[in-house]
């Protein structure tokens, strides 16, 4: 059994009248990388601060390695490393003394580690932070929360202001440090075609509860686009079982379905008598009709 | 070992095919065709996650069916080889079913342009006489 790194139970949190978390359950096996998708407002930050301990949750448990995470002990903050969706460091320090402070914190800082990645990623340890451009500052936050070699790693939105190579240079980094050292990483990203390489996982968070959980491929087989054409007019309204969304003009429609298998298709194409081609969705695309 | 793995396989991360089932149909092509043969090692997984920065997991799966079904073998100390014994996937029926699924989409598309079957017939002869040379 391997050990389980993240884990919510029931998780409520409001803001004012705002319910932004109304039971999340959520558990992530240590090793995973779970991408964690969700509209704008959806409460991703607010998840992450409440599994982090940075803000406490109004009922419902959540806990890293095990630990409450209210009442997160030194040894289990140790093994976390967290990039905030902003950058919160120092703007007047320079690069390097960024670096040092941070490290200062750690008993298991890795130097070696954060000067190779200053070099990989072209920062100037001796640049002033407030005169850095954003996507700089967002490195700098990256190295700092690697830095310390944590088992856990969680990233909210790292790549927003990351340019095309540094954010493949960062996702090279994720799958080093998963593959050779079983690094569990939740991040969360607008960017669906990053989650769909590296991720394992994905979770969608809509409505304040968890709508959708599991590996990249099992959602791509559950979400699926019908195309169904005939030569007479269809039935309207159609009704298609386990459909989230259809749209009928005239002679052909367009069904989406979470969890129709092969047989059924089969056996709507013969009692439709139309023919039915099935579109595999990318996650950009499953993120969309699940939020139509 | 890295020019062999682009050359093997292409992954598209976003295409909506999955990832493990884009590596398992590409590995069973090639083993269909010849171009691995009965032995021949494979990239290891971290080669290949590495290489496409891709969820190692993903690679690991892809690999474990292929072995599920007897294309593939591990060995130790080797990692996989094409299994010897390639006589179920080199079968006739073996490699229709590979190409069914393009041949199905192919022909839903013809027919929902109105195509005549001759000219698409004639058109695919085309093709596998030109792509055969």
């Amino acid at each position: 059994m391997s050990e389980v790194a993240l884990k919510l139970e029931r998780v409520q949190k409001r803001f004012g009248k705002k319910q932004v978390l109304k039971g999340v359950d959520l558990s992530v096996p240590a090793g995973t990388i779970l991408g964690l998708i969700g509209k704008n407002g959806a409460g991703k930050s607010t998840l992450i601060k409440c599994l982090l301990g940075l803000l406490k949750t109004d009922s419902g448990n959540a806990a890293v390695f095990g630990d409450s995470s209210w009442n997160l002990s030194p040894r289990t903050k140790q093994r976390i490393g967290y990039v905030p969706q902003t950058f919160t460091g120092f703007r007047w320090m320079k690069v390097e003394t960024m670096l040092d402070y941070t490290g200062a914190f750690y008993s298991t800082w890795n130097q070696k580690k954060a000067d190779a990645l200053l070099l990989e990623w072209d920062l100037d340890p001796g640049a002033r932070i407030g005169r850095m451009s954003e996507g700089e500052r967002q490195k700098l936050s990256i190295i700092q929360a690697l830095g310390h070699e944590p088992d856990l790693l969680i990233f909210d939105e790292p790549v927003a202001s990351l340019d095309p190579l540094a954010r493949r240079q960062f996702l090279k980094q994720l799958i080093d440090l998963n593959m050779n050292e079983n690094r569990t990483m939740l991040f969360s990203t607008h960017i669906t075609s990053d989650l769909e390489r590296v991720a394992g996982d994905i979770a969608i968070l809509k409505d304040g509860v968890i709508a959708y959980e599991g590996d990249m491929a099992s959602l791509q087989d559950r979400i699926r686009r019908l195309h169904i054409s005939s030569d007479r007019d269809l039935p309207s309204p159609l009704s298609t079982p386990k459909a989230i969304r259809t749209v009928v003009n005239g002679s052909s429609a367009t069904v989406t379905v979470d969890g129709l298998g092969d047989d059924e298709i089969r056996k709507i194409q013969a009692d439709l008598s139309a023919r039915i081609t099935v579109e595999q969705l990318n996650l950009e695309e499953i993120f969309l009709e699940v939020h139509r | 070992m890295d020019s062999q793995i682009t050359l093997l396989f292409q992954i598209k991360p976003s295409s909506g095919i999955p990832i493990y089932r884009q590596v398992v149909d590409q590995i069973q092509r090639l083993v269909a065709s010849g171009a691995l043969k009965a032995g021949d090692e494979l990239p290891s997984v971290r080669q290949v996650a590495g290489h496409f920065e891709v969820n190692p997991m993903t690679i690991s799966k892809a690999y474990s069916l292929l072995e599920a079904v007897g294309v593939l073998e591990r060995v130790r100390g080797k990692g996989m080889i094409v299994a010897p014994d390639q006589a179920a996937t080199r079968s006739l029926k073996k490699r229709m079913e590979l190409v069914e699924p393009i041949l199905r989409e192919a022909a839903t598309q013809a027919n929902q342009l109105g195509l005549p079957m001759g000219a698409v017939l004639e058109t695919l002869a085309g093709y596998l006489e030109e792509d055969s040379k």
